[in-house]
């Protein structure tokens, strides 16, 4: 190899050396969690399963950060895909939330997993438990949609 | 050194890969909504803001696959909402209307006039939030 490709080659290997320093906080972790959803509603175990191992990385204050995790530049997309995805939805504060909110919530839920949007693509890949058939999701959806009906029977 | 090229190579595709991945849009599947029953009365004014701004892409006709499973403001009047599913779309109504992120930003850059004016986003929040509001306490 050619003095200038080998110089190529070590810019790449030194610059991913680089990155690795770039300071980035990590996505807050916490274990007891008293306004979890499954604190506060039953929920039928294979749906808990489902929604604790495809969801609880991204939407849940119960983040389990796989060694990858540490290594820029997958660190930056998977922490930015945490602070977005619990902005949108965190079922570890979901009693904190009203009834509107909940309910904006499941319905949501049940259209993207409806649509096959969430889990993230990528999830998967690295999950392959996270995959979800369409048996699993129309479980979901049923799911979410009963649930955001019984809130407001009266 | 054609090792380096061994290890960087999938290295970098690898980033590539997953970077492009979730832009891939898969299958999907029709939604099919529980328990119809209740119904919203859309007063003029409200119901021409939406014609001018949201009916394009949040009805039965529209094109916009994503935009019409996510809101469909047909079903606030034909009872194919449940009154859960109503509450739920008013509140994400107003959540996007306090945020203004709707239209979609490309649409509202392609179509100024169809963007809300001041005027319109908070008449039209107003009226989401107490058609909210009322049927949480019915
Ligand atoms: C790899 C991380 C990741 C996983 C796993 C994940 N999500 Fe998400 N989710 C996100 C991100 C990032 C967003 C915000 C960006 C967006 O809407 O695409 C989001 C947004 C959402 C939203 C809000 C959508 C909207 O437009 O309001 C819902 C609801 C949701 N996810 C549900 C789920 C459910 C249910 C699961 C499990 C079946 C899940 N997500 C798994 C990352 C994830
Ligand atoms: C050009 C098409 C278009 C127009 C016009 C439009 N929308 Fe949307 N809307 C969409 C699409 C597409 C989505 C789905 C976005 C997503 O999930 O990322 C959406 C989603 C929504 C959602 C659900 C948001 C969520 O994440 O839960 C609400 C509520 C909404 N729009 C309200 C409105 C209102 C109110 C108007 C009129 C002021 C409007 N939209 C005009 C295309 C449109």
């Amino acid at each position: 190899m050619s003095k200038r490709k080998r110089l190529f080659w070590y810019s790449i290997l030194g610059l991913l050396l680089v990155i690795q320093v770039y300071p980035l906080s990590k996505p807050e972790v916490k274990i007891h969690n008293p306004n979890d959803i499954f604190n506060h509603v039953k929920v039928a175990g294979d749906v808990k399963t489902m929604i604790k191992t495809a969801c609880y990385d991204c939407h849940s204050y119960e983040v389990a950060f796989p060694w990858y995790s540490n290594v820029a530049p997958v660190k930056w997309q998977i922490y930015s895909d945490i602070n977005d995805g619990r902005a949108k939805l965190n079922f570890s504060n979901w009693a904190l939330m009203d009834k509107a909110d909940q309910a904006d919530a499941l319905d949501n839920i049940a259209s993207e997993v409806d649509g096959d949007d969430m889990p993230l693509k990528i999830y998967p890949i690295m999950h392959p438990k996270a995959k979800l058939t369409k048996v699993q999701r129309k479980k979901i959806v049923d799911w979410a949609n009963n649930y955001l009906d019984g809130l407001f029977d009266d | 050194m054609s090792k380096i090229v061994k290890v960087i190579i999938p290295i970098i595709s690898f980033i590539v890969f997953f970077t492009l991945l979730p832009k891939l849009e898969l299958n999907q599947v029709q939604s099919i909504n529980t328990k119809p029953s209740y119904s919203i009365l859309i007063p003029a004014n409200i119901q021409s803001i939406l014609d001018k701004s949201c009916i394009g892409c949040h009805s039965s006709d529209s094109k916009n696959f994503k935009g019409k499973m996510k809101l469909n403001l047909d079903h606030f009047t034909d009872g194919k909402y449940s009154k859960g599913k109503l509450i739920a779309k008013l509140r994400g109504m107003a959540k996007v209307l306090t945020k203004k992120s709707m239209p979609p930003k490309k649409f509202r850059a392609k179509y100024p006039d169809k963007v809300l004016t001041a005027q319109e986003n908070s008449v039209l929040l107003d009226w989401v939030k107490v058609q909210g509001h009322d049927l949480m306490t019915k």
